[in-house]
Formats: C-alpha cells, structure tokens, sequence
C-alpha cells in the first residue's frame, strides 16, 4: 500500500455507517479508493509527508486527533445503537477541531466545510477503530416491555445450573499514588462464593461479564450483601448507588471514619477490608518512665515510691524498632488526613493513633506506683490502651533490687533478736527490708509455721537499726492471736514495748518505738483514734480478714497511714485474684489499679484464659510484692524441725469471766466450810468446771444446741487455723479431755460443712481402725480425739497439725498424744498447737509445771487429785482469775 | 395469570398496630382517606378493620377483595380495583431500579426506596396509586362509595402493605417476581453498553499513536518502513 499517492488531492466519501466511508487519493497516474480500515494506516504517517497535498494532510490531521479521542475514552453509540460516534467532546476538543479545520483548509473550501468533513471522518475513525457492541447490549435502549425479561430468559437458558450464587462482599482498598496525594483511597467490592472464599472477583467483572463463575443470581446477591454493609458503613451508600458498585474514592475524612468506626462495623457486619500490604502504618507507640531527677550518682532508694517521689513518663511512636524522629513525630501530629508520607512511603495512620500523637507531652508526671507497675510489666497504659514500654537506667535498677530482694545474699539476724533466724527467715527479712524500704507494701504468704511472726519482729528491730523507722509498728490481728504475739514479742524482742488496743485499755498516750496489737473489731470501731498516730508500719495479720475490700473493716485499715504496710496471712491467695488485689491493693495503693479496673485489665482476661501473655505480665505485676514458701518446698523442709510447739495464749469472752468468777467465788465458799471426805470431791469438781468454762461456755452449761461463735476465743482460733490448715490442704488432731467438748466442735464443724471424725473411749475396737484408715486416706481432714490415754497404737501420721484443745497438765500425756502424728518415717514436719486461755488456772499451772519442777513431778505422778491436796489458801490463788499481766 | 394472594383474617387488631409504619404504607392510606368527605367514616372503618369482623383477603392483580359481617345482615363482599400502571410505566420503574445497584437490593430485601420511586415519578411511571387509581364497590346499600366496609378492607390492606410492599405492586399489576427479574436483567447486561469494546478501542488507539509518533516519511515505491508501517497499523484494526 506504500505506493498510495499522498501528492495529489484526497477526497472524502462519507457513508452510513460511518465506518463504511472511504477515502478516494488521486495521483498522476491513478486514483485509489480505499476503505476506512485501509486510508487509516496512511493518514496516520501522511500527516509527516512534508509534500503532501493539503486535502491528505486535512485529513491526517483529523485521524490523528480521532485517535486520541478513542483513546481518552470520549467515544458513544450511535441512537440506535449500531455504531460508534466520537462525543461528547470537551471544549478543548472543540478548539484542536476548529485549529485543525483553519489550518489545513484550503482551495475554496470554507472552513465551516473543513469542520463537517473532520466531524465525519472523526466518526469514521471512531466506528472503525471500535467494534461494534456486542448483542445484548441494546436493551436498556428499548422501552419495550418485557425486551429484558427475553434476555434474561435466553441467558438462563444458557447458563450452567451449577453455578453459586450465594456470596458474601470484602472490601479490597487500593492506593494509586495520585488518589494517596490527596488524602484518599480506593475501595473497590470484591465477591466471595460464599462457600469457597477463594473464588473471588472484583464487583465489575460480575456485572459486566459472563465468564466469571457465578451465576446471574449472584449479582443480586451481591447487591444485597452490600447493602448490608453500607447499613454498617453508610459511606458505602455511594458505591450502591453506582449502577455497577465496582468502586468508589473515599476521601481523607471518610478514610478517617472508616479507621476510626467503620473498620470495626464492618468487622461485625462480617465484611472484610482488605488493605495493602505495609500502607497501614505499623506504627507502634513506645514509652519510657524514668524517675524524675534523672540518672546520677548514688541512686537515693529509700523512700523512693514515698509520697514526694516522682517520675517522668515520654512515648513516640515507633516503625518496627525505630522510634520516630521528633520531627516525624510533629508532621505526624500536623497531619490533617490520615495519608501521610514517612520515609519515603505513604502510610495510613489510625486517627486515634494521630490523635495521641496531638496530645503528647514530653515528660509527662507518673505517680510511683504506676512508674513501678510499668517497669515490672513492661507496659504501661496510654489512653486505655496497654503498649510497650522500657524503663530508664535508674528506675530499671530499682526494679531489680525490688525482683531480686528476695533472692540476694539475706540480711543477718538483728542483734537485738533473741533467736537464730533459719535461712528462708532471714530471706523473707531482706525482701520485706527491700520493699518497706522503698516505701513499698509486701504480702507474706508463707505456709502456717514457717514463722511470718518472728520475721516480722526482725522486720521491726532491722528497721529501728538501720534508723529507718520512727513510730511505732501497729499490729492488727484476730483477738485469739492477740497473746501469741505479746507472747511471742517479749520472747524474742525482750526489752521492746508491747501494747494492747483493745478492751478497757485503749491507751496511745506516750507511745514509743514498740509495738501496738489490736483487733481487726476494735480497729474497725476506733480507727480514728488509731490514725493519728504516726505509724512506721501497720501489720494486718491473717489479712484474709481484709479480702473483702469493700467491707468495713477493709476500709477502715485503709484510713490507717503509715510509712510502709505489710500484710500476713497463711492462706494461699495467689489462687484468689479478688483476695490478692484486696491484700496487694491495701499494701501497695493503686499498684494494681482500682478494683473494677483491675478486673478488666487483669482478672477478666486471666479467667477467660484468651490470652496467656496477660498472665504472664501479671504474674511479673505480682511476684514482687508477694513471697510465699511453702513447708514443703525444698530448701525449706530440711530446716524446719520435726516437731514445732506453739502455745496459743487467748483471752476469756466476758461470758466466760463471768462464768468463772462465780464458780470460783461459791466453790471456794464450799470448799472452804467442808469436812475432809468431801472437800477432795469439791475440789475436782471445780477445777473440772473452771476447765469447762475455759474450754467454751456451752461445754460447762451442757448446752448441746445454741450458738456458738464468739462465745470463747479457743473456739475461735481453733476456726481460724482450722482455716489455713485446710486451705494448705493439710489435716489435723484436735485433742480434748471432754467427750462433750468434742461433741460440740464435731457440731460446729459440720455445720461449716468440715468433714470430721470423731474418736472416743467408748468407740468399739473395730471402728476406731475403720476411722483411722479413713483418715490416713484423706476421708476428713479434720479427726477429733477424746482419750484419756491419747490411744495409744493408733499411728495418724497423716495430721500435719495437732491442737490440744485444753491441757492435760501432764507433759507425757500430752507428748503421746502429739506422737500419734509424729512417728519416726513421718516426712512432714508437725505442728503442736497449745491453746491456753490467760490468767485462768490453765495458764496457772502451765507456768507451775515449767517453774516447779519438784511440783511438776508430784502433778505428774498422780495427776489431778495431787491438786486436792493443796492447803486452801493455794488453791485459791490457783484458781482466782487474774487479769492480764 | 399468577397465584392471588391470600392474607388470613385477622383477629380483633389493637389501636397501635393499625398505624402505618412505612412511608409507602402511609401513602397509600392518604390516597384512599382522600376520597373520603367524612372524617367520621374513615373512624367507623378503622374500628370495623380492627374489629375481627373482615374475612380473608384476596388480593388479585389490580383488584382485592373480602367477605366482612357487617353485624346485623347478612355478610357482605367489598372490592378494591386499583388501575393497573400501564407496561411501558413498568418497564420505566425497572430502568430507574436498574440505575443503582442498592435499589435492586432494597427491593429484594422488601423495602421501597422513597427516592427510586420519585425518580420514577419524574420519568413519568408513577407505582403508587393516586386517589384517581382507586376504585371500591360493595354489596352494601351505602348512597357513596368507598364506603365503610371498602374503607375497613383498604386499611387492612393498608397494614399488609406496610409489611410487604408488593402487595401494593401487585395491586398496580405486577407480581414481585416478575418486577424483580426484570430489574435485574435490565441491571445486568444494561449497565454499560459497549464498555469492553471502549476500552479495547481505548488501548488500539493507544498503540496506534504510539507508532505514528514514529512513522516513517518515505513515500517511494516500495518503501520497506512505510510497507512494514502501513501493515503494522491495519493488523491493530
């Protein structure tokens, strides 16, 4: 074809439709007609053709400038539809037209006559160059009825039965850079077989093609599904409004909506979105607390988390591991749309994440306790939300001396200790001395016997040694361990106050540098009074008491101030989180958070058990500030002795004063006006009833039914080690002289639901090995003992506990009893519990057997009846009840 | 000729539950209260339509009708004749329906979008029915109609409607399904005529521009770059 003439004059010879015009090129030797498909090829060289005739170059022109119209698009169907036309055109279109016509007119014709031949020969081009559509394309032109029902008749007919057409839309979003610049995404729907999320196409190739897998159903379908989703996100109204919802341009505001609400509607609407990779931002806040003063020499750690104690608390955010510059940090809080460029990448940023980043401030203040939690969790809370945060030099250094405190090399036994402390007591020393030091609260949890008391003491001088402390330390405690603690003071701190709070003597006037006890009831109605006094330390002793943070008592500790709190108590309560927050939250304020906050944060998550990272971080929170060594745990065993005495001094009820001071008053009367043959009756039957009375009032009034709570303090402590014993999973024998003493605990235990067995002089032979195989198997963990001779040949190995309900006033009695539990082969240690009531004639001739030995050997040989023979004068000051020492 | 619909009879109707809650519903109620001059009729047929007292409902293309016991005589046979909107008006609604994907799915999901029915006003195809379209007759001896028991049956109806709008459609002479599929063939093939053939042209345009911007200049005899050139732009047509 290269030899048409392009020299001589080309003529237009327009048709319908237009792609079956012609081009007619005249040349000195020929003339050649060619059709549109031909002419195209040489128009769109001819226009380069320096001697071309101005016809052909008109006409090149033209080609041309219809080419780049059928490539911008800006081509239509014809009214009926058969052919393509150029249209609608632009302004700018219209003035390349009229140029092209002014330029290349020429011989004659007018330029109005140059415009009409490019208009044709533009719909020419167009109508070639574009097939003609496709058949069923005519419909929506026809208003006839039923034309799209035809149709849809014909493709069902030609449609595969099988395929889905159940589906579900996502949402994929896309960012071309041009749409990034000004703040926007792309969403475009995507189309899931509902049942096979792998068959998946973009929205318009459902509606605008056939071979997508899907049936025409599908497409309906489709539309419903978003408009379920444009119910979740009404943003994507706008794509249903499309006649084919294949894709719309969210704008920065609506992108901002969409991360902030719309992500999450949609994520319950079920309607995923889909982002490209590394576009959202993975920019992670990262913080630092640091105490306020800043690194520098000798770090001064006592007092730290004092009241006056401050710390800096500072956050940026971070891509991956690199923190971002504060420069990065302020065009990111500048930024007005959620597109921003970082490093060379555009990155979508959460407007939350945007919104933080706004209201940062450098070195912020933290309170202590939540510089410390962060530093012990590794995270800290920033606008409800936990995220990562790494300690400064100096407060990481104080986080380890807290974790390691009850590892390091222990403190020595304060010189004024009246006793060797054992190895793991003078490590609960040091981790107390730590924490108290640092003006932090602690829980001692160890088991029952391992000596929390004695620590304690130590806790107490160490601290006066070390100038420390001023002010007394306030113990608060169940009135029955009122007296183990004077008791236990005086032995092995002699020379250091002790005072009781409670009763009659309520006296805080000149106190020194010794310690208070009082009650948890007495602390609970007085608590003003005990809160003026400028404490070192308060104890709460058997803080299970406390487990309830909203009771009275729990509140009413609270609003006791002191430098530092300790709290002790035998009951495992790393398995209770509500009781630990309690203990915790009482010894260290604020540390794990409020109550409701801490259930959200911690307990809520923990028992649910999604996720074991909040555990983990917890336990971090926790460990610290809780030691608890068990009497099994190795380590500990080895330096526990074999056998531990503990004599329980408690106080008579009022009851039981009463009680006794008549007896007495009308026996002694008796006794004293008596002939010899019945004075050695009277005589035992008044000491027996003065026992009785010690033992519980109901045992002396033969009440077999009654309350019985708060009536005797024996009654009451044997209730409260019965509590720890049974939460350590341990089991116990309690001893006592009276069958009906035993009775009355056998009633009193059952109706706290404690499973019991009960042995007595008069159980048959047969039962008693049926009873002590049942124990020795952990039936009850709880064996009531009532034998005169403490049954010898019964081997209860299993009891890790004893309690001698009331005395035997013969040592040897007393030791074969104990030696049920303990035999030679028993592994665990055991614990003797003496219950002694004060000032009665069990505590008179507990001290006469330890001081008068010659005594003691004459009660021994013949027990009680030796006691009658006691001048009147001497049993009267043995049996007169004497009120505390 | 489709199945009719049946609408069971309802048993007496407490007061709250006769208020139309759908835009349609309450159209369709101020299209027929009009043709009433007193306002105490409309109160004596709302009563009657809540009292129990109406039988079933049938409801045909373009006509409903039921038995109701007027107390006293002998029951009675009330009519609705609505006009039907004429094929081509149909034909209109469906293109109007077929303009946005969401109306397609309003429709299935058994609401009436109040915006497609006003475009569809405006293009001329007006589905719900005007005073104008309504027409009642009934066995009673009433001097005017609609009366009592045509009102009683037209507020029930009304009720109906507000529940499933296509028992107005139908009564304006189109079944859901057929509405339906015609809606969707129209949305279907009709959204974009020709669009594939204008982006393949878009890209061949492209193309040939691309090698014009280089084409040869030679016009000899036999010239291999134009020949070549030449062949090259036709085998893109």
């Amino acid at each position: 074809m290269s030899f048409v003439p392009l020299q001589g004059r080309a003529t237009w010879v327009p048709n319908h439709p237009p792609r079956l015009s012609e081009v007619e090129f005249t040349g000195p030797a020929r003339t050649i007609r060619m059709p549109m498909r031909g002419a195209i090829p040489v128009l769109t060289r001819a226009i380069r053709v320096e001697d071309a005739h101005p016809s052909v170059g008109l006409l090149s022109g033209a080609t041309l400038l219809a080419m780049k119209l059928v490539a911008a698009g800006r081509i239509r169907l014809s009214e009926s539809g058969d052919s393509w036309r150029v249209g609608p055109l632009q302004p700018e279109d219209d003035d390349r037209l009229h140029d092209l016509a002014r330029s290349r007119v020429h011989d004659g014709t007018s330029v109005e006559d140059a415009e009409e031949l490019i208009r044709q020969l533009l719909d020419a081009v167009v109508d070639t160059v574009t097939r003609p559509p496709s058949a069923p394309a005519a419909a929506t032109r026809s208003p006839l009825e039923g034309r799209g029902l035809d149709r849809l008749r014909r493709a069902e007919e030609s449609e595969d039965p099988d395929l889905p057409d159940q589906v579900r839309v996502t949402l994929r979003i896309e960012a071309p850079a041009e749409v990034l610049e000004g703040g926007g995404v792309v969403v475009v729907l995507q189309v899931h077989e509902r049942d096979d999320d792998t068959h998946v196409v973009d929205a318009d190739r459902l509606w605008l093609e056939t071979d997508h897998g899907f049936s025409r159903r599908a497409r309906v379908n489709a539309s419903i599904a978003l408009r379920a989703a444009a119910q979740a996100w009404t943003p994507l109204d706008r794509l249903q409004r499309q006649q084919v919802p294949d894709r719309m341009v969210l704008d920065a505001d609506e992108l901002a909506d969409l991360l902030e609400h719309g992500l999450e509607a949609l994520d319950r609407a079920r309607v995923d979105v889909f982002w490209p990779r590394g576009l959202r931002g993975e920019l992670i806040p990262q913080a630092r607390v640091e105490v306020a003063h800043g690194p520098r020499e000798g770090l001064l750690y006592e007092g730290l988390f004092g009241p006056g104690a401050l710390f800096e608390f500072d956050w940026r955010l971070a891509l991956g591991d690199d923190a971002l510059t504060d420069d990065e940090m302020s065009a990111l809080a500048s930024a007005t749309t959620p597109v921003i460029r970082l490093r060379d990448n555009w990155m979508i940023i959460d407007p939350v994440v945007a919104r933080r980043a706004r209201k940062r401030k450098a070195a912020q203040k933290v309170k202590p306790v939540v510089a410390l939690q962060s530093a012990l969790t590794g995270t800290i809370e920033l606008d409800g939300e936990q995220v990562e945060v790494h300690a400064g030099a100096s407060l990481l250094e104080v986080r380890d001396r807290i974790v390691d405190a009850s590892t390091v090399a222990p403190l020595e036994t304060p010189p004024a200790l009246t006793a060797t402390l054992r190895d793991y007591q003078r490590h609960g020393l040091t981790w107390l001395a730590e924490l108290t030091g640092a003006g932090l609260g602690a829980c001692l949890a160890d088991d029952m016997g391992l000596g929390k008391t004695i620590t304690l003491i130590a806790l107490h001088l160490h601290r006066r040694r070390r100038d420390l402390a001023t002010g007394p330390t306030l113990v608060v405690c169940p009135a029955s361990l009122m007296g183990n603690w004077e008791a236990e003071i005086h032995r092995f701190a002699p020379g250091v106050a002790v005072r009781r709070f409670h009763g009659s003597s309520r006296d805080l006037g000149e106190l020194e540098d010794g310690f208070v006890l009082t009650t948890y009831g007495t602390m609970r109605r007085d608590h003003p009074t005990l809160a003026t006094v400028a404490w070192d330390l308060v104890v709460a002793d058997e803080a299970q008491h406390i487990k309830n943070a909203t009771s009275s008592t729990a509140r009413n500790l609270r609003t006791i101030e002191s430098r530092c709190r300790v709290a002790l108590t035998g009951t495992p309560v790393e398995n209770n989180l509500t009781e630990l927050w309690a203990n915790l939250d009482w010894a260290t304020p604020g540390l794990l958070g409020s109550r409701a906050a801490f259930r959200k944060v911690w307990a809520a998550p923990i028992e649910s058990g999604v996720d074991p990272s909040v555990a983990r971080r917890f336990a971090q929170l926790v460990e610290p500030f809780l030691l608890r060594r068990r009497k099994s745990d190795p380590g500990i065993a080895p330096e526990l002795p074999a056998k531990t005495e503990t004599d329980h001094v408690i106080s008579l009820t009022r009851e039981q004063v009463v009680l006794y001071e008549a007896l007495v008053r009308e026996s002694m009367d008796r006794i004293e006006r008596s002939d010899e043959a019945t004075r050695r009756g009277l005589v035992l039957a008044l000491l027996t009833g003065l026992k009785q009375i010690c033992n519980h009032p109901a045992h002396y009034l033969r009440q077999a039914g009654g309350r019985l709570t708060g009536r005797s303090e024996k009654l009451d402590l044997c209730d409260e080690l019965l509590g720890t014993i049974l939460s350590e999973n341990g089991s116990v024998l309690i001893f006592t002289q009276y069958v009906a003493m035993a009775r009355l605990l056998e009633r009193h235990l059952a109706a706290a639901s404690i499973p019991t067995l009960f042995l007595h002089g008069g159980t048959p032979v047969k039962t008693r090995e049926q009873m002590v195989r049942s124990f020795q198997d952990g039936a009850a963990p709880v064996f009531l003992l009532s034998l005169k001779a403490g049954g010898t040949g019964l081997n209860l190995t299993r009891a890790d506990h004893v309690i001698h309900f009331d005395r035997w006033w013969n040592p040897a009695v007393e030791d074969q009893a104990t030696d049920r539990a303990h035999r030679i082969g028993q592994t665990k240690a055991v614990q003797v519990h003496r219950l002694l009531t004060e000032g009665t004639i069990e505590q008179r001739i507990g001290l006469l057997l330890e001081r008068k030995r010659s005594l003691a050997e004459s009660v021994l040989g013949t027990g009680e009846v030796a006691l009658t023979e006691l001048s009147n004068d001497e049993l009267r000051d043995l049996v007169t009840l004497r009120t505390s020492s | 000729m489709p199945d009719p619909i049946v609408l069971p009879r309802l048993t007496r109707v407490r007061g709250a539950t006769a208020r139309s809650t759908t835009w349609w519903g309450r159209a369709f109620v101020r299209s027929f209260e009009e043709l009433t001059v007193e306002a105490a009729e409309l109160v004596t047929a709302r009563t009657l339509a809540r009292s129990g007292r109406l039988g079933a409902i049938v409801v045909l293309e373009a006509m409903s009708s039921a038995v109701i016991d007027p107390g006293g005589t002998s029951p009675l046979m009330a009519q609705v004749r609505v006009d039907r909107l004429d094929a081509a008006g149909w034909t209109t609604f469906a293109q109007e329906a077929a303009r946005e994907s969401g109306y397609a799915a309003a429709l299935e999901a058994g609401d009436l979008p109040a915006d497609l029915v006003e475009h569809a006003d405006e293009a001329g195809a007006e589905v719900l029915p005007g005073p104008g379209d309504i027409d009642t007759a009934c066995e009673c001896d009433a001097w005017t109609q609609p009366c009592r028991h045509a009102l009683a049956l037209l507020y029930q109806l009304a009720w109906q409607v507000d529940r499933d709008p296509y028992v107005l459609l139908l009564l304006r002479g189109r079944t859901r399904e057929t509405l339906l599929a015609e809606v969707g063939a129209l949305a279907a093939g009709g959204s974009a005529p020709g669009a594939e053939e204008r982006e393949q042209a878009r890209v061949r345009a492209a193309q040939v521009l691309a090698l014009a911007s280089d084409a040869p200049t030679g016009h000899g005899l036999a010239d291999a770059a134009v020949a070549a050139y030449d062949e090259a732009v036709s085998r893109l047509l």
